[in-house]
């Protein structure tokens, strides 16, 4: 039943792998959460920042390596460099939207929507997170989600749930190894 | 029905509650609120009640196990907090 409570709507939650509500917090969707496990989820758009510091890298490479380089030729750098870039573009996996539960990430993007495995793996930094994941036909993509690619509350949002399924997932993990270790001597 | 309409009234009161100034508390909290609360046993209900009233940079810090609360039974609850939101 959707409660309003002061501009934010709470429309709910989901019951065992039922189609979730969520809630609205500050214009950001934090999709509520099943029964079991917390799911956050966010819309991904165009990490700006991040390309102005490229081309800036870029262009002051250009400009540097052009004057130490005088007189001899540079065609090749001008040549090689807006090409390294165009590899790095169409390398990128560009989500549009991800949903992150305890144990697996959901990506929106051109070719529709992907399950992937997350098994804990990656880095929270101030500017990015990396998602270290892994495909139902087990090939590893890593994902990078840069700050300014999503809204603040969502950063928020998607900061704290790295954070604390990430250490459960770690810890599972270690779980797992020890079970291991324990049933190879104590067979 | 009057009990359930005032257990209900106090579940809203504690959704409301749940809705912290920190927006990272607000994705442990509210869901927990939400589908566990009701769940749990009187003992563990006031427990959830005294931690709701922490404060947010305690709260903030316990849920990321940077530290933990001095009074065990809260501890009890975030353990329990932390581990229903990192259940599958």
């Amino acid at each position: 039943m959707p409660a309003v409570v002061e501009g934010s709507v709470v429309k709910g939650s989901v019951v065992e792998g039922s189609v979730v509500e969520g809630s609205v917090v500050k214009g950001t969707v934090v999709k509520g959460t099943v029964v079991k496990g917390t799911v956050v989820e966010a819309t991904i758009g165009h990490a700006g920042r991040r390309w102005w510091y490229i081309w800036l890298g870029v262009m002051l490479g250009i400009v540097f390596s052009s004057l130490m380089s005088w007189p001899t030729q540079t065609y090749g750098l001008w040549l090689t460099l807006p090409w390294l870039a165009h590899l790095c573009w169409s390398a990128e996996y560009r989500a549009k939207r991800i949903r992150l539960a305890p144990d697996q990430v959901q990506l929106w993007s051109d070719r529709g929507v992907e399950t992937f495995q997350w098994q804990g793996k990656g880095r929270l930094s101030h500017a990015f997170i990396r998602f270290e994941l892994i495909r139902e036909d087990a090939q590893e993509l890593t994902l990078i989600l840069w700050h300014d690619s999503v809204s603040p509350a969502s950063w928020r949002a998607l900061n704290m749930a790295f954070r604390v399924l990430q250490s459960g997932q770690v810890g599972k993990a270690q779980l797992g190894v020890a079970r291991k270790v324990d049933s190879f001597f104590f067979r | 029905m009057d009990t359930i309409e005032k257990q209900a009234e106090r579940l809203r009161r504690l959704v409301w509650h749940s809705r912290r100034g920190m927006l990272e508390l607000d994705v442990l909290l509210l869901p927990f609120t939400e589908n566990h609360y009701s769940a749990l046993n009187e003992t563990d209900k006031i427990v959830y009640r005294r931690m709701i009233d922490c404060e947010d940079q305690d709260l903030f810090n316990w849920f990321l196990e940077k530290s933990t609360s001095p009074d065990t039974e809260i501890q009890r609850i975030v353990e329990l907090v932390l581990d229903n939101a990192r259940s599958r």
